[in-house]
């Protein structure tokens, strides 16, 4: 695995000097998308995850961006990790993409996930999001300090619910307990979906999500925004404050991007760069950010590839601090 | 009240030539999808978003829950007329469906559930019409431990209540169990029986599994006979439903359709859990409970009519929550995000115009499925007229099709086949083969939602016997697994008891 | 003793056996809730009881109110492994020969096993469901049915 980039190097030579001597033979090999493009989101319909892929398709059905359509299929389960792993299955099908999110990076600083960096080729960074603490009409809370004196009388007794129990939420709840030294009690859930369910019928006290997930219901009196963790208040929740305004350094960026299977022809990786900067150059998208709350940031190919292992370092970094890695 | 000019406003809607041209075109491939094995409601929208997308927002989910719905009358006919559950809300029609049609009476079946399926999908319309915001409440109710409390009752009842005996309904229960477990975590994501094969990561699916013992089972039982199955030969009075059949239905469709609609109201429950629960009442209510799986016609009527009343179910937490109860609806939801409409409470006021069209259109999609389904019944059950020798082989390529169709994989190809052959034997020692699908269907969300629970409770088990809703379910499960029991020993009826 | 069924009773214990095994090496407990293990030794404490039950039942066959299990005659045994027989070959070709040849193969061997002698029907019907099939669910719903050598043909 390690000498991958090497061999990528090697192969695109010799399909270079192939292309000098057999052009015919090249010319074909160079057609791409020859099927339709298979977008796998590694999470349950409906969620982020799930509406960033329909709006891609959106944006390329309508813009017409490429020869081939684009078909989505969830592969749900385990933090993602299924999907991606089965993405890095395929090897050398620049024919199946997925999306990805931080749960990706924290798949590999777990080292839950059986594959490595090296198994995918990062293709682009397409939006940047952030999360969102909510608390349920129920349970009473109507700031973040109320949460944290709770938690502290009573340490486990604030139910907290979030997607998945490897991802950006549950260590997102691992962060603020160690920040804040509260115990809270994580209850993974497999969608955003089944989040809000919970949350709305009262089953957890607070549910953690990205804002576009909770938001709807923030406006519609159901839920209380408690606090945002980002670097500055969230553009739509100018009212909810961010968690270093509460008084503590508790910061998470998620970003939402798209990745391939490690062993990509190059004029394969550059079609797909290049498809899904028109994607994030479309009003569609724009469009799409603005109403979720979220931010377009458009990294291409290797770019994507240094944020990703950036995200990884400073993820072991703090996972380190907390001690659990 | 003004939802009668809500309502009729929504026919308007509805009636516009473009509108019934879409609900059209959604019932019949919903039909034709819920008929293939493999390629379900899911695989079925995703195809069809495209074509959404150049619609106005009403059309396009009138279109997609056309689909859905359309969906439930399809999975009965491949299941009455080859034992192949299209979609897990099927499995319990292949039990006395697909007998009745070994009986020559496949006309009658599929008479039945299209009728119990009008039925019970426009009982589910008229519920979503008038109470969808209270409804939704209650659904809320149902945290993970009422869901764990749930799905025991599913297993339970179909484990001990459907075989012939008690003892091999638990083992293929807890075996569908123990295959459920295959695959990563659903809670933490450690490898669980997987030998690091990564298709297995995924778990196994339920198809495969379903197929390969129903369907593939029946091929093997089906060319096993040294003659020609004349029996498949059903005369024009055969396929006429009688009175009494209708007399039999009429009960089972209602309480096939209050089970569908209440289940199919709770997120993720839903149309599979409500047909188990239904063919499970039906057989305790039954004088004749042991004809069960002979060819009752109540087996047929009560499931098929609780998976189409869960449809409508299904709407209410969607539209007046934003809650998708499965993956269809999920996909539902994330089409409507892309129009701009915010499924909520607000929906209902803010846009009004959307909600009763397609509450309207789901009132015509009914009545256009009942007048299909009845009118295509001689061509579907021509399908049996159709040699044996020609007919087994076909099925089997037919199951295979729609196993690979799913995940495009040659591993649930080999284990559709292996298991077909463990449901051949299975139904040879009077194994029941339904108490296996529904634990691994249903494995998965159990273990989340009790390890869900012990997490909320910290691993206190009164969470299951303190809260109203789930103490209650829980009390009927023990009453079921102790039954016999008491039986036994209380009534002193001694060792027959213990059989059935 | 009705040693089918004595068998099977068996067969559900080793089932159960394994897997309590097998579960051993996931934690029970984790932080104080119940972890990956718990589940899978639960269901195998199931299986071994249940099992032993049957077992019983089994060696004391006056328990089992049935009568003899009816397995099928020689010319169905047959039968049955050719169809099974088909299907095998069929899974270990189809990825090189692709869906519509060993379709067409599999429906002619096994109609021919069946009792089938009329050569309009032994090309026909192959050739009709393989295409029809292909029609139905590559063509129009799109499932990427694998080609083998006929991949030329696209």
């Amino acid at each position: 695995m390690k000498n991958s980039p090497a061999l990528a190097v090697g192969l695109t030579l010799a399909a270079a000097a192939m292309s000098i001597t057999a052009p015919t033979a090249a010319a074909q090999e160079r057609r791409f998308p020859t099927r339709p493009i298979e977008l796998i989101v590694p999470f349950a319909p409906g969620g982020g995850s799930g509406i960033t892929g329909e709006v891609i398709k959106k944006a390329i059905t309508d813009e017409k961006l490429s020869p081939q359509p684009l078909t989505i299929t969830y592969k749900p389960g385990a933090s993602g990790q299924v999907g991606w792993t089965y993405l890095a299955t395929r090897k050398g099908n620049a024919h199946t993409i997925a999306t990805a999110t931080a749960s990706f990076s924290y798949g590999f600083v777990q080292k839950k996930m059986q594959v490595t960096p090296d198994d995918f080729t990062p293709i682009a960074l397409m939006l940047v999001d952030s999360q969102l603490m909510a608390a349920s009409a129920q349970s009473g809370f109507k700031t973040m300090k109320e949460v944290i004196e709770a938690s502290k009388k009573n340490p486990g007794s604030v139910k907290v619910g979030g997607t998945g129990s490897s991802g950006s939420d549950a260590n997102l709840a691992a962060m603020i307990t160690s920040a804040v030294k509260i115990k809270l009690n994580y209850i993974p859930f497999k969608s955003g979906g089944e989040v809000n369910a919970a949350i709305l019928g009262g089953h957890v006290d607070v549910a953690l999500g990205n804002p576009n997930e909770l938001a709807g219901y923030v406006e519609s009196g159901k839920l209380v925004a408690l606090a945002v963790f980002s670097d500055g208040r969230v553009p739509g929740l100018k009212d909810v404050p961010t968690m270093k305004e509460v008084g503590y350094n508790v910061v998470s960026r998620s970003g939402r991007g798209i990745v391939a299977p490690a062993g990509l022809a190059k004029h394969e990786e550059q079609f797909l760069v290049e498809l899904m900067r028109k994607v994030a150059q479309s009003k569609a998208w724009a469009e799409y950010a603005g109403k979720n709350m979220m931010t377009v940031k458009f990294l291409g190919g290797a770019d994507y590839g240094k944020y990703l292992a950036d995200e990884r370092a400073q993820l072991t970094e703090v996972l380190k601090a907390m001690g659990k890695l | 009240m003004d939802f009668v000019s809500n309502l009729s406003m929504g026919f308007s809607i509805a009636f516009t030539p473009i509108n019934l041209v879409v609900v059209t075109v959604g019932v019949v491939v919903g039909t034709l999808i819920g008929a293939l094995p493999g390629i379900g409601p899911v695989a079925g929208l995703s195809i069809l978003i495209p074509l959404a997308f150049g619609m106005d927002p009403t059309s396009a989910m009138i279109l997609m829950s056309g689909v859905y719905y359309g969906c439930m009358y399809g999975g009965t006919i491949t299941s009455v007329l080859m034992n192949v559950p299209g979609e897990s809300s099927s499995i319990m029609t292949c039990l006395d469906g697909n007998a009745m049609a070994r009986n020559g009476r496949a006309g009658p079946a599929l008479t039945i559930a299209a009728v119990g399926s009008f039925i019970a999908g426009t009982f589910s319309v008229v519920m979503l019409t008038l109470l969808a915001p209270p409804i939704a409440e209650y659904a809320l109710k149902f945290g993970p431990p009422e869901y764990f409390a749930l799905m025991l009752l599913g297993l339970s009842a179909i484990s001990g209540l459907t075989g012939e005996s008690r003892a091999k309904g638990y083992a293929m229960g807890f075996i569908g169990l123990a295959i459920a477990t295959i695959g990563l975590d659903p809670i933490d994501g450690t490898q669980r029986f997987t030998y690091g094969n990564l298709e297995l990561m995924d778990g196994i699916g339920f198809l495969p599994i379903a197929v390969g013992m129903f369907g593939l089972g029946a091929v093997l039982g089906m060319i096993e006979a040294p003659v020609e199955i004349q029996i498949m030969k059903t005369t024009l009075r055969e396929m006429i439903i009688t009175k009494k059949d209708l007399k039999d239905s009429a009960m089972p469709i209602v309480r096939g359709s209050l089970i569908g609609f209440v289940t199919g109201v709770l997120p993720g429950a839903g149309a599979t859990i409500s047909t188990f629960l239904a063919y499970a009442a039906e057989k305790q209510l039954s004088k004749t409970p042991e004809l069960f799986g002979t060819g009752m016609i109540e087996g047929v009527a009560g499931p098929e009519a609780a998976n189409n009343a869960s449809t409508g179910g299904a709407m209410i937490p969607l539209l007046t929550l934003g809650i998708p109860g499965s993956g269809t609806t999920a996909v539902m939801l994330g089409v409507l995000t892309l129009f701009n409409l915010q499924p909520g409470p607000l929906l209902f006021s803010k846009n009004p115009d959307f909600v009763w069209g397609l509450i309207a259109s789901m009132y015509i999609g009914n009545v256009m499925l009942l007048v299909l389904n009845i009118a295509f019944v001689p061509a579907f059950v021509a399908v049996l007229r159709v040699p044996y020798r020609v007919l087994a082989p076909l099925i089997a390529i037919f199951c295979l099709v729609g196993v690979y169709s799913v995940n495009y994989s040659v591993l649930d190809l080999w284990l559709m086949v292996g298991f077909g052959v463990v449901g051949y034997v299975a139904v040879k020692m009077s194994y029941p083969l339904a108490p296996l699908v529904l634990g691994l269907v249903l494995g998965g969300y159990m273990e989340v939602s009790l390890r869900q629970s012990l997490k909320m409770s910290q691993a206190d088990l009164s969470i299951f016997f303190t809260r109203p809703i789930a103490a209650a379910i829980m009390a009927v499960v023990i009453a079921i697994v102790l039954w016999p029991v008491l039986n036994r020993f209380v009534f002193k009826r001694g060792m027959k008891g213990l059989q059935t | 003793m009705n040693k089918a069924e004595t068998f099977a009773g068996a067969l559900v214990v080793a089932i159960g056996v394994a897997i309590l095994f097998g579960s051993m090496k996931f934690p029970y407990l984790l932080d104080g809730v119940p972890g990956p293990g718990f589940l899978p030794r639960w269901i195998a404490i199931g299986l071994i009881g249940i099992g032993l039950v049957l077992t019983a039942q089994g060696i004391r066959a006056r328990l089992v109110q049935q009568g003899a299990i009816p397995w099928p005659s020689a010319g169905g045994w047959a039968r049955v492994g050719l169809m099974l027989g088909a299907l095998a070959v069929s899974l270990v070709l189809l990825e090189w020969l692709g869906f519509l040849l060993t379709t067409t193969l599999f429906m002619a061997v096994v109609v021919f096993g069946l009792g089938v002698r009329s050569w309009r029907m032994l090309v026909s019907i192959p050739l009709l469901a393989a295409i029809g099939l292909y029609v139905v669910f590559a063509v129009w719903l799109r499932v990427p049915l694998p080609k083998g050598i006929l991949s030329f043909l696209e």
